[in-house]
């Protein structure tokens, strides 16, 4: 069937169809956002599967959102403008049916299920797979024969603006879509990040706000009755739209390993897009105006479309400032972009999506429409929207305070808990709304089936007044115009693309350390994909930045030279775990297992979910693939520590004194309890013994506090340090008062008292006698013939033995520990000692204890020899 | 390079605005695409929904004050 002859019944047909699965992809893209929403503070919900985890049910809400619900909203507008607009018909039914099929079957579900089936790119905006990538560039190639074509024939010199934009948004998004989607997985690290950040940008520049702007400038002079204030404006902002836009994406970047030269250029054209966007928002909010004579909006629709335009100015405003490195600097990776990203897709794309297929569903014939459940919805869309959006930019102006103080990590995670909650419940908000809005389109009054629209065939409305003259120049302009764009388009990815990955060739090839190999072993990179298909890079990024928070806190900043083996890049955007760039030799191999079983056993209060599908039943039984992601996650950061142990000094290091005093009060040893209990009970168990099984998953198993007194200046030192071995990391970013009161704590907490009487199984010289012999007999092999743990087989332990002279044993501990051993340190289990057998070993052990300096909480203030002196 | 591509952006912007400015015939010619698109949508819009009449230009109505 010719365009000629597609009757108004096959238009509406199309209309209905992509309408219906508009309606179909926001619900079940926003019901995937509400999933995500709860798992941030119940993050045991709906728990246990690889297809139910944060990551792939975010991947689903988010391309959901872009193609399933936008991009058939968008659809349906098309079918209803481009006849209007280029006063021809769009070519063929049969290509319609064949967008329609690749966009939906394709390319939204088969998505949807490749992505929670675990099949995905870790790339923003780009999560689908390869192969469903192809569909959605082949559906946006038809997309231009279907609707690029009806325009060429009209002619550019009286084309409306609207027209402009929808031509300039299905051109503009099949050149820019395969860049994103394809070259980050040719070009690695820095380079395919630099690619990333123009499609993150063009995905809501090029394909978002044309689409959206045009719907605005279609329904505004369609419900008004009267012109929109200055076409020419209008096409001012159109072809600033077009040419600058492409020229922002790098400001996702800042502050990274990128060429500065392409940051700076970002960030001077967000400012400049920010000039873009007042003029068009001034051009349509003087057309409602003047239009309206300032009246209330009785055309619910055209509500819809105004709160759009007035977002739009609000969001681009935002988006400008947020790309100002200074202010970047604070307020990137918190929830503010979050905040940001929502304003965009629901306060300006959503609104207008609304709007405009609620204003084309109004004019078509035997429909149902209920104006009063449209201004329902609109309402609850408003609040819902606004409540979120002021909440998601307070927790991160929350989270970005806290991480530029020397705070843990998790206390931005615990201070955003409120935050998160508050959120879902905006969620639900939203989610009614767009119930609401749908439904809107299914009860009330029935259209007439005599109304609708006009057959184009009847007469095509001539130019106004003939002027070819003019007319064939501001053709030509229009065109050269048009061109330069493609052109500037082309520019852009040269000069924020591949400019900069050729620069960073350069740098990379200067900058590597002799002997890198810029290849991981078949363990991490099945790692590395198995933490790229699960999302893991939306929570965690992997580029420290130059920035002296990130410095601080994680170390290094991340070259571009260390980023050669990442295909794709997997910086990420946003943080609510900690970077994990240099991850290596932070953490034993047994903790990274026992955190991704259960995060909360390790990490109180964190939000990670578990991941119990790759372990078999426990944490000590993991899978191949658990063991090929930690395998991964130990090498983050390896060559770059590697390539500085030859230049740098030791790290910094805390230093103890024992020679202050210090007595601790009680409210201090109440927030040292609370101290603990936030950040230490998960290894060490709630009573300081840490004998639960997760813990005891960790090699060595966490220390028995309670049942064991240290000297002072080793609690200190460990809390300051960490103990290397081990999985006790330092604790160096607690402020100096909770540092302290902690570890006053901690030193409370050994319970050593001498045996009662009642429980002596014999006098204390026999005791002694026979723990000698059982002492002789098994221990001093290793923990040496005076219990100072030098024994002739010490070196041969993972873990120097203990060390009596200075470890205080209390009877419990050490019945405990002989009992069960000590899985990870070399000390095995001694089942077969009688009870009596094992007091008069204790009795022996402790015999041999020998303090020096102060024993318990007396010690304390810690004098510090590092730069972060100022966190004591 | 960036400085380059904006101003040449801002030069192909600056030359429409100076032809506008120059040229009444430009500025009117630039402004008939609105008025074509209202006569669009009532020759293939919704039946009785938009009126046949061209409107004036709303910026040339208030030209005075904005432009």
């Amino acid at each position: 069937m010719t365009s000629d002859q597609i009757s108004l019944a096959n238009r509406y047909k199309f209309i209905r169809a992509h309408t219906y699965a508009a309606f179909a992809g926001l619900l079940v893209s926003a019901f995937f956002g509400l999933l995500v929403s709860i798992k941030f503070h119940a993050p045991g919900f709906l728990d246990g599967h690889g297809w139910d985890t944060w990551g792939r049910l975010r991947y689903d809400h988010t391309q959901g959102i872009l193609y399933a619900w936008l991009g058939n909203a968008f659809l349906a507008f098309l079918y209803y403008a481009v006849p209007i607009l280029a006063r021809r018909n769009y070519t063929s039914e049969r290509l319609g049916w064949v967008i329609f099929w690749a966009w939906n079957a394709v390319a939204v579900v088969g998505g949807w299920s490749l992505v929670l089936a675990g099949k995905s790119q870790p790339l923003e905006w780009a999560e689908f797979p390869l192969v469903i990538a192809a569909v959605i560039e082949l559906s946006l190639l038809l997309l231009i024969i279907q609707f690029g074509l009806p325009f060429l024939r009209g002619g550019s010199a009286q084309l409306y603006v609207a027209g402009w934009y929808l031509m300039g948004g299905i051109t503009f998004t099949a050149f820019a879509y395969p860049i994103g989607n394809i070259v980050p997985n040719v070009l690695p690290g820095a380079m395919g990040a630099a690619f990333s950040g123009l499609w993150i940008h063009d995905a809501v520049g090029v394909f978002i706000t044309p689409f959206a702007t045009a719907i605005a400038y279609f329904v505004i002079p369609a419900v008004t009755k009267k012109p929109i204030y200055s076409h020419f404006y209008s096409m001012i902002g159109f072809w600033l739209l077009f040419l600058v836009y492409p020229l922002n994406g790098i400001h996702h970047y800042v502050y990274s390993s990128v060429p500065m030269s392409a940051q700076h250029a970002s960030e001077v054209a967000s400012i400049y897009q920010g000039i873009d966007v007042i003029i068009v928002v001034t051009n349509l909010l003087l057309s409602i105006g003047v239009a309206t004579e300032g009246t209330i909006l009785r055309d619910i629709p055209l509500r819809f479309v105004w709160t759009s335009v007035v977002l739009y100015l609000i969001v681009s405003i935002e988006g400008s400032i947020q790309a100002v490195m200074a202010f970047n600097s604070f307020i990137h990776f918190t929830d503010w972009v979050i905040g940001h990203s929502h304003l965009a897709m629901i306060g300006f794309a959503s609104f207008a999506a609304m709007g405009g297929i609620a204003h084309v569903w109004q004019q078509l014939p035997d429909v149902r429409s209920s104006r009063r459940l449209l201004a329902w919805s609109y309402w609850l869309i408003v609040i819902g929207l606004a409540l979120m959006v002021l909440d998601l930019t307070g927790a991160g102006l929350v989270q970005a305070d806290l991480w530029q103080q020397h705070l843990p990590w998790i206390d931005s995670v615990r201070a955003s808990r409120p935050y998160w909650v508050f959120r879902t419940m905006d969620g639900c908000l939203l989610l009614t709304g767009f119930v609401t809005f749908g439904c809107s389109f299914f009860v009330g009054n029935r259209h007439p089936a005599a109304a609708g629209l006009k057959e184009l065939s009847s007469s095509f409305p001539s130019s106004i007044s003939a002027d070819s003259h003019t007319d064939h120049w501001i053709a030509t302009a229009y065109a050269a115009t048009f061109g330069a764009g493609l052109l500037f388009f082309v520019v852009s990815f040269t000069a924020l693309g591949i400019l900069p990955a050729m620069q960073l060739h350069k740098t990379i090839a200067h900058t590597t350390p002799p002997g890198f190999q810029p290849t991981l072993t078949a363990s991490e990179k099945h790692g590395q994909e198995i933490y790229a298909r699960n999302g893991c890079a939306y929570c965690h990024t992997q580029q420290v930045r130059f920035t002296p928070a990130d410095e601080w806190r994680f170390g290094s900043p991340t070259q571009a030279w260390e980023t050669q083996a990442e295909f794709p890049q997997m910086w990420g955007t946003r943080r609510i775990g900690p970077d994990l760039a240099r991850e290596s030799g932070k953490r034993t191999t047994d903790w990274q297992l026992v955190h991704l079983y259960d995060p909360r056993v390790t990490v109180p209060d964190s939000m990670m979910p578990g991941y119990r599908w790759l372990f078999r039943g426990s944490a000590d039984r993991p899978s191949q693939d658990a063991l090929d992601l930690v395998s991964y996650l130990n090498q983050l950061g390896r060559a770059a520590l590697l390539a500085s142990s030859h230049e740098q000094t030791t790290p910094a290091a805390v230093t103890v004194s024992n020679t202050a005093t210090r007595s601790q009060t009680v409210s201090e040893l109440a927030m040292g309890k609370k101290v603990y209990m936030a950040n230490c009970s998960g290894c060490h168990g709630i009573d300081g013994h840490g004998h639960s099984s997760s813990s005891r998953s960790l090699r060595p198993v966490a220390f028995d506090l309670a049942g064991f007194r240290l000297p002072p200046d080793r609690i200190w030192s460990a809390l300051a340090n960490g103990v290397p071995g081990t999985s006790m990391p330092s604790w160096n970013e607690l402020p100096g008062s909770q540092f302290r009161a902690v570890g006053h704590y901690v030193l409370s907490l050994p319970d050593i008292a001498a045996l009662r009487p009642d429980n002596q199984l014999a006098p204390h010289d026999t005791l002694m006698l026979a723990g000698k012999r059982i002492f002789d007999t098994h221990c001093t092999r290793c923990h040496g013939d005076t219990g100072d743990g030098n024994g002739t087989d010490a070196s041969h332990n993972p873990r120097p033995p203990a060390n009596f002279q200075q470890l205080e044993v209390s009877f419990p501990g050490a019945t405990y520990v002989i009992r069960n051993g000590v899985p990870g340190s070399g000390m095995p289990a001694w089942p077969l000692l009688t009870p009596s057998e094992t007091q008069a070993v204790t009795v022996y052990m402790r015999s041999m204890y020998r303090p020096v300096g102060p024993t318990q909480g007396t010690s304390g203030p810690i004098t510090i020899s590092s730069s972060k002196e100022d966190t004591r | 390079m960036i400085a380059w591509i904006i101003s040449i952006i801002s030069a192909i912007l600056l030359f429409f605005i100076v032809w506008r400015k120059v040229s009444r015939k430009f500025r009117e010619r630039c402004e008939l695409p609105k008025f074509l698109f209202l006569k669009n949508l009532d020759a293939f819009g919704p039946t009785g929904r938009v009126s046949t009449q061209t409107q004036a230009s709303q910026e040339n109505h208030h030209g005075s004050n904005h432009s």
